[in-house]
C-alpha cells in the first residue's frame, strides 16, 4: 500500500520530481561516460606509446571518479533536500493525520527508490550515447584512426550502479534523519516561516568571519610557502582550506548584513534591505552548499587552467627535450665505476653503418668530489626538506667542449672559460630558482681541489640529450677539458646521434633495441660483470609521449573541470529557483506596495549575483593561490604560459556560469511572475 | 470640495463571453477627506474585486476611478506603481508582512521603496508606532508577533507614507474579537485624530459598525447606504443588523 502511495506521489509532484531527476539522470550519464574512457581505446587505433599512457591515466580516472561520486553524491542529496523541502507540508498532514513517523519515512525511501530506479535508467542510456560521442571526441584528440562500433563498458555500467545505489542508501537514512529532526509545527508551517538564522548572535558571526579570514589567509601564506610539495601536505592544506570557507560562508551573510548596517543611508536605499535580509536568510539555510559549489568552482578552475595549459606547455617544450634523433644515455652506479674510454666506440661496437649516422656526440658527465650537499642551505630554503639520498648525489661536471658542441645544437653561442672559472647550469626548469640562488650568493666553488670561480650569472635551460625525461642535468658544473683529472669516474653518458636523412628513425630504433642489450652484454662481460642501467629514446618517441600525455591530461583537466563548473552552476540554479517560488509571496507584497519592476528586476539580479559570484569570488582567489602552486608543477613538465590558459578559463567559465547565472534570472522573473 | 476618490460607473468583468461574471457591476460612489467608509456584503459580493480595482492592482473593464482627481484608469504601469506608493496605503486580511524583515523594517519599506531619506524614515517610523502602540514590538519579526500586533504593524506600514487614501480589506478577518477591537479601536482614532481616510471592506457587521458610513454590495452592485450620523455604535451595529436582514436571503455568509 505504501509502494502505490509513493508512485501516487511521485507522479502528482512530477513537476517538483523533474529537477532532482534531471540531476540525478545527468549525473549518471556523466559518471558512466566519464568511466567508460577504458572502453573507447578498444575501438582506437592507438600506438604503443599511446597505449602506455591511457594505461596510467585510466588509474588517474578511477582514482578521480571517487572524488566525482562523491561529488555528485553531494549533488543529488542536495536535490533530494530541495525536494523534501516543497513537501515539507504535505508530509506535515501525514503526521497531523496521525500516520507514524517510521512509516512516513518508508513512503520517503520507495519514492527516493522508484526516481532513482527510473534515472539509473535513463541517465544510462543517454550516458551510452554520450560516451560514444567521447570516443569520436578521444580519437580526434589522438589523432588516432577510429574503427567505428557501439561500445559498452560492463565495468563502468557496474561501477555506476554501485556508486549510486550507495548514494541512494545515503539519501534514504539522511531523509529519515531529516525527518525525525523536524518537529510537525515546523512541517505544518513550513513555507510560512522563514529558516531562523543559523548564527544568532551577530558578534559570534563577526568573529567567525574574522576567524575564516585568518584560516584562509594561514592557509595560502602555508600552501605558497611550501610550493611544490603543497601537494604532499595536502592532507593538512585542503581540510584548512575547506574549513576556512565553510566558515566564511556561514558568516559571509550575517557580517554583510550588519556591515551594510552600519550605513544607514545605504541600508534604508531602495530594496537593500530587503534584497540583504533574502540573501541573508538563503545564505543561512545554504552556506553548506555554497561553500561545496565554491569548492567545485575551485576544482573547475584549476583543472581548465592546468589542462588548457599543459598542452600548450608540453608543446613548447617539445623543442627542448629533443635536440637529436637519437639518444643513448647511461646512468653509472658509483659501486661500479666506468670511465669515458669504455663508450668510446659505441657506433663500431654496435656494428653502425657509417653512412647512416650523419652527426654523433657525446656529453660526459663527470663524479666530482662535491656533493649536493654542499649547498644544503639554500635547497632547504627553497625547496624544503629532500629525502637524505638526494644530498649522497654528486655535483654533475661536464667538459666545455662537449657542452659548446651541444649548444651550438641548440643554435647557441658558445662559451667560454678561463681556467680558474666555471658554469653553473641545470637542465631542470623547477631547479632554477635555486641555481638562480647559488649563482647569486656563491662566488667560488672547490672542485678535485682547486677553487673555481663561477663566471655566469644566466644560463639557458638545456637538455644533455634527447630525453622524455623533464630534464638532464640537476646541478651541473662546466669546467675546462683539462680540469677534469685523467681516470675521473663517469656519473652519465649520453651518446646523441642524427641520422642521415634517408634513414627512418624508427627503424633505426627498432634495430637499435636488438643490438643494445648484446652490446651491454659484451659490456658488462668485459668491464665490471654489472649490466649498465640504460636507457634509449628516439625524438619522435619523446613527440609522441608528449603528444599523448599533454592531449590526455589536457582532456581530464577540461573533462573534469567542466563537470565541476556545471555542478557547480546546476546547484546554484536549483536553490535559487527553488527559493523563486518560495520568495514570489514576498515579491508580490513588494508589488503590491507599489515597488517598480525596474526596482523590483534590479534587487533580484543583485540577489542573484550575490549567491552566483560570492563563491565565484573566493574561490577565483583560491585558484589564484591554488595555480601558483599548481604552476610549480607545471613548470616541471616546461616553460608554462598562464596568462593564455587563464584566458581560456576565464572564458569557459563566463559562457557556462553567465549562462545559467541568465537562465537563472530569466526563470525567476517568470516564476514570480507567474500567477 | 472634491472627494478624495471619485468612483464613476464602473465595471469590472472576468471570464469569456460564455462564462461571464460581473464582479463589480456598475458601481459609483464618492468619498470626502476623512471620512471613514465601510464596504459590506457577503463573500463572493465582489468587494475585492471593488477594492483591487481602486488601489490599482486589477484595472476595470470599464468606468472612471479619480483619486485626488487624477483618473487612475488612465494611468500606464510605472506611473501605477508611483501613484500606488505615494498615495495608498493597503491593509490586508492575511496582513502581507514580510517574514525576512523585522516589525521596523517591515514599516520603513514603504518608505524605502518611495526612496525616502534614511533620516527621515526613522522619524516617521517611530511617529506611527507610538500612535499604533506597537514600540515594542519593532525589532521583532512577523514570527514572534500575534495577528494582533501583525495587524497594526502593518496597519503602520498602511500609514507610514501618510497616504490620501487607506485600503483595508478585510483587516480583522484573521484576528480574533479581541485584537479585533484593539485594531478598529486604533483605526477610529486615526480617523478622529488625524483624519486618516480609510476605505474598509468587510463582510462582518460588528467591524463594519466602526465605521462612519457603509455601503452595501450584493453581486456587484451597491443596494444600500447607511449613515451612522450621531448614532452610539451600538445603535449603528443594530441598524446593519436590520439591513442584513431585510436584503438578506443569505445571512449564513454574513456570519
Ligand atoms: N481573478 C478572478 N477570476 C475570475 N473570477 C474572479 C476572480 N476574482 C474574483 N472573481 C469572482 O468575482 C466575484 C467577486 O469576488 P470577490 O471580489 O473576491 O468577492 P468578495 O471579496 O466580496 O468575497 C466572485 O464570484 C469571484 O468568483
Ligand atoms: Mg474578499
Amino acid at each position: 500500500m505504501y509502494f502505490k502511495l509513493a508512485i501516487q506521489n511521485v507522479k502528482k509532484s512530477f513537476k517538483d520530481y523533474m529537477i532532482y531527476f534531471l540531476t540525478l539522470a545527468f549525473s549518471i550519464c556523466l559518471f558512466y561516460s566519464f568511466n567508460s574512457f577504458q572502453a573507447q581505446q578498444a575501438v582506437m587505433e592507438l600506438s604503443q606509446g599511446q597505449a602506455d599512457i591511457i594505461d596510467s591515466v585510466m588509474l588517474i580516472m578511477k582514482i578521480l571518479s571517487v572524488f566525482v561520486a562523491i561529488v555528485l553524491g553531494f549533488l543529488v542529496i542536495y536535490a533530494n533536500n530541495f525536494l523534501i523541502k516543497r513537501r515539507k507540508k504535505e508530509l506535515g498532514l501525514y503526521t497531523l493525520l496521525g500516520m507514524p513517523k517510521n512509516h512516513i519515512s518508508r513512503i520517503l525511501v520507495y519514492e527516493t527508490f522508484i526516481v532513482g530506479l527510473v534515472s539509473l535508467i535513463v541517465g544510462l542510456l543517454s550516458g551510452f550515447f554520450l560516451s560514444q560521442l567521447l570516443t569520436v571526441i578521444t580519437a580526434n584528440l589522438f589523432e588516432a584512426n577510429l574503427n567505428y562500433s557501439f561500445i559498452f563498458s560492463l565495468d563502468a555500467m557496474l561501477l555506476t550502479i554501485i556508486a549510486f545505489a550507495l548514494i541512494f542508501l545515503v539519501i534514504m537514512i539522511f531523509n529519515t534523519l531529516i525527518l525525525n529532526r523536524y518537529k510537525l509545527i515546523d512541517l505544518i508551517h513550513a513555507g510560512q516561516k522563514n529558516e531562523t538564522l543559523k548564527i544568532k548572535n551577530i558578534y559570534i558571526s563577526i568573529l567567525l568571519f574574522i576567524v575564516s579570514l585568518l584560516i584562509l589567509g594561514y592557509t595560502y601564506h602555508y600552501a605558497l610557502s611550501l610550493g611544490i610539495n603543497a601537494l604532499v601536505h595536502l592532507n593538512i592544506i585542503a581540510p584548512l582550506g575547506i574549513l576556512g570557507t565553510v566558515l566564511f560562508f556561514m558568516s559571509l551573510a550575517g557580517f554583510l548584513l550588519r556591515f551594510v548596517q552600519s550605513s544607514k543611508s545605504l541600508y534604508y536605499r531602495k530594496l537593500n534591505m530587503f534584497v540583504l535580509r533574502q540573501v541573508n536568510a538563503s545564505i543561512n539555510s545554504n552556506f553548506l552548499s555554497m561553500s561545496i559549489v565554491c569548492i567545485m568552482l575551485l576544482f573547475s578552475i584549476g583543472a581548465l587552467a592546468t589542462g588548457s595549459n599543459l598542452n600548450r606547455t608540453i608543446n613548447n617544450t617539445l623543442l627542448y627535450a629533443t635536440p637529436y634523433d637519437y639518444t643513448y644515455s647511461a646512468y653509472i652506479d658509483p659501486e661500479h665505476p666506468m670511465y669515458a674510454e669504455d663508450f668510446t666506440h659505441m657506433s663500431e661496437q654496435l656494428k653502425l653503418n657509417p653512412k647512416d649516422i650523419k652527426e654523433e656526440a657525446f656529453v660526459h658527465e663527470y663524479c666530482s668530489d662535491i656533493t649536493t650537499k654542499t649547498y644544503q642551505k639554500q635547497i632547504e630554503a627553497l625547496l624544503g626538506e629532500p629525502d637524505s639520498s638526494f644530498y649522497e648525489q654528486s655535483i654533475e661536471v661536464i667538459p666545455l667542449s662537449e657542452f659548446n658542441k651541444l649548444r651550438k645544437q641548440y643554435d647557441l653561442e658558445p662559451i667560454r672559460l678561463k681556467n680558474d672559472e666555471c658554469y653553473f647550469f641545470t637542465s631542470i626548469e623547477m631547479l632554477k630558482e635555486l641555481i638562480d640562488e647559488i649563482i647569486a650568493k656563491e662566488k667560488e666553488l672547490t672542485l678535485y681541489g682547486k677553487p673555481l670561480r663561477i663566471s655566469n650569472t644566466d644560463y639557458e635551460l638545456i637538455n644533455l640529450g634527447t630525453s622524455s625525461n623533464t630534464g638532464t642535468a640537476a646541478l651541473a658544473v662546466v669546467v675546462n677539458d683539462d680540469a677534469i683529472p685523467k681516470g675521473t669516474p663517469l656519473y652519465s653518458v649520453y651518446w646523441n646521434v642524427t641520422l642521415a636523412d634517408s634513414v627512418d628513425i624508427q627503424g633505426f630504433d627498432d634495430y637499435m633495441s636488438t643490438k643494445i642489450n648484446a652490446y651491454q652484454y659484451h659490456q658488462a662481460q668485459e668491464v665490471n660483470n654489472q649490466p649498465v642501467s640504460y636507457s634509449s629514446v628516439t625524438s619522435e618517441h619523446v613527440k609522441e609521449n608528449s603528444k599523448g600525455l599533454a592531449v590526455i591530461m589536457t582532456y581530464i583537466g577540461i573533462y573534469l573541470g567542466l563537470i565541476f563548473l556545471m555542478a557547480s552552476a546546476v546547484i546554484l540554479a536549483l536553490q535559487q529557483l527553488s527559493q523563486a517560488s518560495d520568495n514570489k509571496q514576498r515579491y508580490l507584497i513588494l508589488n503590491k506596495l507599489g515597488a517598480e519592476k525596474r526596482m523590483v528586476n534590479q534587487s533580484i539580479l543583485f540577489q542573484l549575483s550575490i549567491y552566483f559570484f560570492m563563491p565565484l569570488l573566493l574561490a577565483v582567489v583560491h585558484s589564484i593561490v591554488g595555480i601558483q602552486v599548481v604552476n610549480s608543477i607545471v613548470v616541471a613538465f616546461g616553460r608554462s604560459d598562464l596568462f593564455i590558459a587563464s584566458l581560456f578559463t576565464g572564458g569557459i567559465i563566463l559562457l557556462i556560469y553567465g549562462a545559467y547565472f541568465f537562465i537563472t534570472y530569466i526563470g525567476y522573473k517568470s516564476i514570480l511572475s507567474k500567477r | 470640495m472634491t472627494p478624495i476618490l471619485d468612483v464613476v460607473d464602473i465595471e469590472k468583468y472576468y471570464g469569456n463571453k460564455g462564462n461571464l461574471t460581473k464582479a463589480v457591476n456598475h458601481v459609483s460612489f464618492q468619498v470626502e477627506k476623512g471620512e471613514f467608509i465601510g464596504i459590506m456584503g457577503p463573500s463572493g459580493s465582489g468587494k475585492t474585486t471593488l477594492l483591487n480595482c481602486i488601489s490599482t492592482i486589477d484595472s476595470v473593464t470599464s468606468g472612471h476611478i479619480s483619486i485626488n482627481n487624477k483618473d487612475i484608469t488612465a494611468l500606464r504601469k510605472n506611473a501605477l506603481s508611483k501613484f500606488r506608493r505615494e498615495e495608498l496605503g493597503f491593509i490586508f486580511q492575511d496582513f502581507n508582512l514580510l517574514d525576512t524583515l523585522t516589525a521596523y523594517e517591515n514599516i520603513a519599506l514603504a518608505l524605502t521603496i518611495q526612496k525616502r531619506k534614511p533620516s527621515e524614515i526613522k522619524k516617521q517610523v517611530m511617529s506611527v508606532a507610538q500612535k499604533l502602540d506597537i514600540v515594542d514590538v519593532l525589532q521583532k519579526y512577523p514570527y514572534q508577533m500575534s495577528g494582533g500586533q501583525k495587524q497594526r504593524v502593518a496597519s503602520a506600514r498602511a500609514l507610514v507614507s501618510e497616504p490620501s487614501l487607506i485600503l483595508a480589506d478585510e483587516p480583522t478577518g484573521a484576528l480574533d474579537s479581541k485584537s479585533s477591537r484593539a485594531l478598529l479601536d486604533s483605526f477610529e482614532r486615526l480617523n478622529a485624530e488625524y483624519e486618516a481616510t480609510i476605505l474598509m471592506v468587510t463582510h462582518d457587521a460588528f467591524t463594519a459598525s466602526y465605521a462612519k458610513r457603509i455601503l452595501f454590495i450584493k453581486d456587484g452592485r451597491i443596494f444600500n447606504e447607511l449613515i451612522r450620523g450621531n448614532d452610539s455604535r451600538k445603535a449603528f451595529f443594530n441598524r446593519i443588523i436590520e439591513v442584513e436582514t431585510l436584503l438578506g436571503g443569505d445571512s449564513s455568509n454574513v456570519l
